[in-house]
């Protein structure tokens, strides 16, 4: 369910991508829509110790994530001189921000409940489909 | 024309009786306590009961309990509904301005939320946090000034508005904060001994009146429940001078008592280990039972089930009444109980059940029940208690144990022989050699009784009394009677 949804997010917000974008702002805007609402909600310290942790996770799974690092604001941010990101491109984007929003969802449905979360979802991506 | 104040209803069980009718409508109130007593919970169940899309709720987070955290935990109560959230319920973290930011982009940040959001209520959680900005370079005025300013503009924007502070007991006393406050809530969580106590206490509400004192509280999955002190005691009324009787079940003793038991008295049986006091009592449930009525039976020294069993094995049914919803049995022994929740537990089951009977088995049993700060107050905790049910209108009989002594004779070891309206003795009377048992009715408040001495016999049917009295014994009440040599 959680992979699905997931997959659902990334697919909204990569119609909304410019064509003209770099390959890993659609990372990086998925990220930055949830930093408001969970910032408002928990804090910017609690957003990005949930976002670090689900990096963590997805990392092993999804290379290009390694060249992601987060500025002092708590914002992410794309590394372009990392190892890593040499291997970005639109084909693996797509698939390595699936596993990214997947760890996130994981991680704040462990933490906070799926109710609190697919809220967030909803207030961020109201077209989204939940189930 | 005066000012009409609105009261919202907390949504905590009893706590809209302890405040007088529930919280003063854009009332400005401080929640405080110490770590652990349960006021984020409070401030949750109260917000949670309240808001509404139409009248929405906002909860400041600053600092203190990390926000993820509180979430987590809250979410275990029944009254967290996240389908609430962002339209009626909007969490919103502060903890980022209070950090970097002066009191006053706090107060703006506050109201642009208020403004957009036009909130019924507002918690602010932990608004400690705000107070430690004081001992981090901002004056004790320029706070009270803040508080001020923000109890003014939370009443302007009709919001009833809730700070959520740890204080300990020394900072209660002249804090000027607690000036602007209209409503004090303290919540204490005491140990005594090896067992916990909640209470609450309302230091200070304007407007109404509220019931003084500590009450005690529980958190459960529900959140906070709530037993107002005075729970049952108000508007208990005259009884009434020719109360219907009703019959115990053992026709000698009704006889003896008078005609039975005066419907709305307390009856106290008095005597030692084994000697069928809970008998008599299941009798007297059992009599009710049988004439349609319903009852409730509270047991502290065993399971319901067993009680059940053992009053099977004379012939007294109880397990099919408790099936078909006419009998309770009630096991409290939680070791921390508080008189007041007793008391809640036991109105409540009867409310349930329309009892008109209710047995307590046996005072020790309750007194062992008890936290220990509470067996202080025992015979207090009796006086509400029996006080509390007979306003309810049930008929109940307690049981005692009492030492035997061959040289006295007791009703009780507690000597809350004054507050039963009838008393039962029962005692082991030597006979030839042999140990007796004998009964007399001590007192009927409601009129005259028996004084004889009778014996009895506890045999497979259940209590079986004498119908003659003891006649030519003399020191039958010592327990070591004599019978006069014939001339």
């Amino acid at each position: 369910m959680v992979e699905g949804l997931a997959r659902r997010v990334v697919a909204d917000e990569a119609q909304r991508i410019p064509p003209t974008a770099h390959d890993a702002d659609l990372i990086l805007g998925v990220c930055d829509k949830m930093h408001p609402p969970l910032s408002r909600l928990a804090g910017t310290i609690s957003y990005r110790a949930l976002l670090s942790r689900a990096l963590v996770l997805a990392k092993p799974k999804a290379q290009t994530l390694a060249a992601l690092r987060f500025e002092s604001d708590g914002h992410l941010m794309f590394d372009p001189e990392h190892p890593a990101a040499e291997f970005l491109n639109r084909d693996t984007v797509r698939q390595d921000a699936i596993v990214l929003v997947t760890e996130f969802l994981n991680v704040l449905m462990l933490l906070i409940g799926e109710g609190l979360t697919v809220q967030i979802i909803r207030q961020v991506w109201p077209e989204v489909k939940i189930k | 024309m005066t000012v009409e104040i609105g009261k919202l209803s907390t949504g905590v069980p009893g706590l809209d009786e302890i405040l007088g009718g529930g919280l003063p409508e854009f009332s400005f109130n401080i929640l405080g306590g110490g770590p652990g007593s349960g006021k984020t919970t409070l401030a949750h169940q109260i917000m949670f009961a309240n808001a509404t899309p139409e009248k929405p709720a906002i909860y400041f987070t600053i600092l203190g309990e990390p926000s993820i955290k509180m979430l987590r935990y809250q979410q275990q109560f029944s009254f967290f509904n996240s389908e609430m959230l962002n339209e009626s319920v909007h969490f919103i973290n502060l903890s980022q301005q209070v950090l970097d930011e002066s009191l006053d982009v706090v107060m703006e940040e506050i109201l642009r939320e208020v403004m957009a959001i036009r909130p019924h209520l507002v918690v602010v959680d932990s608004f400690r946090t705000v107070v430690r900005k004081v001992t981090a370079g901002i004056d004790e005025l320029t706070l009270q000034s803040f508080v001020q300013h923000l109890a003014v503009q939370m009443t302007t924007w009709e919001a009833t508005t809730f700070l959520v502070a740890e204080y300990d007991d020394e900072e209660r006393r002249d804090n000027p904060i607690f000036t602007v406050a209209d409503g004090l809530f303290w919540l204490f969580q005491q140990t005594e001994r090896n067992s916990v106590v909640r209470k609450m206490q309302v230091v200070k509400l304007r407007g109404q009146e509220s019931v003084p004192g500590m009450h005690t509280f529980r958190i459960n999955n529900g959140g906070l429940q709530t037993f107002p002190r005075n729970l049952g005691l108000a508007g208990r009324g005259e009884a009434a001078r020719e109360a219907p009787r009703l019959s115990v079940g053992i026709e000698e003793l009704d006889t003896m008592l008078g005609g039975g038991i005066p419907a709305g008295d307390s009856l106290l049986i008095a005597g030692p280990s084994g000697c069928g006091k809970s008998l008599i009592a299941t009798h007297f449930v059992d009599a009710g039972l049988r004439n349609g009525e319903s009852a409730i039976i509270a047991v502290f020294e065993e399971r319901p089930e067993d009680y059940a069993r053992r009053a099977d094995e004379f012939g007294l049914d109880l397990s099919r009444p408790v099936d078909a919803g006419k009998l309770e049995i009630i096991y409290l022994r939680p070791l921390d109980l508080s008189v007041d929740e007793t008391v809640y537990e036991l109105l409540e089951a009867v409310k349930r059940t329309g009892a008109t009977r209710v047995v307590v088995d046996s005072l020790a049993g309750f007194e062992m029940a008890l936290a220990p700060g509470f067996r202080i107050d025992f015979r207090e905790a009796l006086y509400r208690m029996i006080g509390a049910l007979t306003a309810a209108g049930v008929t109940v009989v307690t049981t005692v144990e009492v030492a035997e002594s061959f040289t006295e004779i007791e009703f009780s070891g507690y000597t809350v022989s004054f507050l039963s309206d009838d008393i039962i003795r029962l005692r082991y009377v030597e006979f030839d050699g042999e140990v007796g048992k004998v009964m007399f009715v001590v007192k009927m408040r409601g009129g005259d009784h028996s004084k004889e001495i009778r014996r009895y016999q506890i045999r497979p049917n259940g209590i079986v009394i004498s119908p003659e009295p003891l006649r030519g014994y003399h020191g039958l009440l010592t327990g070591i009677p004599k019978l006069p040599k014939k001339e």
